[in-house]
């Protein structure tokens, strides 16, 4: 086990310095410069547009009742 | 100290770099020097049943005589995988006389291009056709031992034979982002296609729908036991008039 540890550890040493910094070389196209920007944006415009709409507008969505509404006497006293 | 190869990590596969940069072997002719085409001069390291009869074995970086050689073997070029180093480009477009009858006019898009693809590793022609002087000096270094070359020159001249490497033209370009941030535009607009149709389109919410009708409508339809077994009214519990937990 001993020796095994010793061999992970000088490989992973070995493959450390090895390495090279090489900067940054992604792409320098639209997408790098604003993809990040145009995908939260659009996320955050989307879910307060649909916040809204679900929520303030008055549509009638008219939910199941189970466990939300409690029942009302509607029988009207006979006149 | 940093191993030579580890420069070369994202020009791999070597065989690229390995295959641009192979020394071309002498090619056979089968003639003489041919009135028609002069000079010419061994253009690759095809199989010299491809090349026209008029090429000979002496190399030449020269580009008029490349072009020369280049007319005459044009239908055969175009059907050949040419693994030179300098490409066969034509660069004039003057019609060229063979035989007595005028060629057609070569069009830029019938000859071969160059395309970084992971498909296709070696593309038909060199990245750069028209050497500087030094790029010409570095190519006539590299005739000679490879191990005399430095890495800063192995990268030089792979970059006259190809434009991009092979870690550049993997990458992902992060396109996704502005493809997915877009639909999201695009529903939100929706939204407010919807928000507009809730002022102007729809009519008033029916009566029905009031709080203290739906509750109503609830009472009424537990005392009708409305699917009483596994629907509506099984998840009441009418003994202690809630529902269940």
């Amino acid at each position: 086990m001993y020796i095994w540890h010793r061999a992970v550890s000088a490989v992973s040493s070995r493959r450390a310095a090895q390495q090279v910094r090489h900067g940054s070389s992604g792409q320098n196209n639209f997408h790098a410069k604003y993809g990040m920007g145009v995908l939260v944006s659009g996320t955050v415009f989307c879910t307060a547009v649909w916040a809204y709409v679900l929520t303030q507008t008055g549509i009638a969505w008219n939910l199941s009742p189970v466990g939300k509404v409690m029942p009302k006497e509607w029988r009207q006293a006979e006149e | 100290m940093q191993e030579p190869h580890d420069v070369f990590e994202k020009y791999s596969p070597e065989l690229r770099l390995l295959l641009a940069l192979e020394p071309e072997p002498e090619c056979r002719g089968t003639e003489a020097d041919s009135p028609r085409t002069g000079p010419a001069h061994c253009l690759s390291s095809c199989p010299w049943f491809f090349l026209p009869p008029a090429t000979h074995s002496r190399r030449s970086w020269d580009i008029s005589q490349r072009v020369g050689a280049f007319y005459n073997t044009l239908g055969l070029m175009l059907a050949t995988r040419a693994f030179s180093l300098i490409g066969k480009r034509a660069i004039s477009t003057s019609v060229c006389v063979r035989g007595g009858h005028g060629v057609a006019k070569v069009e830029d898009y019938t000859l071969p291009a160059y395309f970084d693809r992971r498909e296709t590793p070696l593309p038909d022609i060199a990245y750069v056709q028209t050497l500087t002087p030094e790029q010409k000096a570095l190519k006539e270094k590299e005739k000679g031992s490879w191990a005399a070359l430095s890495n800063a020159e192995k990268v030089a001249l792979y970059h006259l034979s190809f434009k991009q490497s092979f870690a550049e033209m993997n990458q992902g370009t992060g396109e996704w982002k502005s493809v997915v941030g877009g639909i999201m535009f695009f529903v939100g607009l929706t939204g407010l296609v919807v928000l507009w149709q809730r002022k102007y389109v729809y009519g008033p919410v029916p009566h029905t729908l009031d709080p203290e009708y739906k509750q109503q409508e609830l009472q009424r339809m537990l005392d009708m036991r409305m699917n009483p077994v596994e629907g509506f009214s099984a998840k009441w519990d009418y003994e202690n008039k809630q529902w269940k937990k």
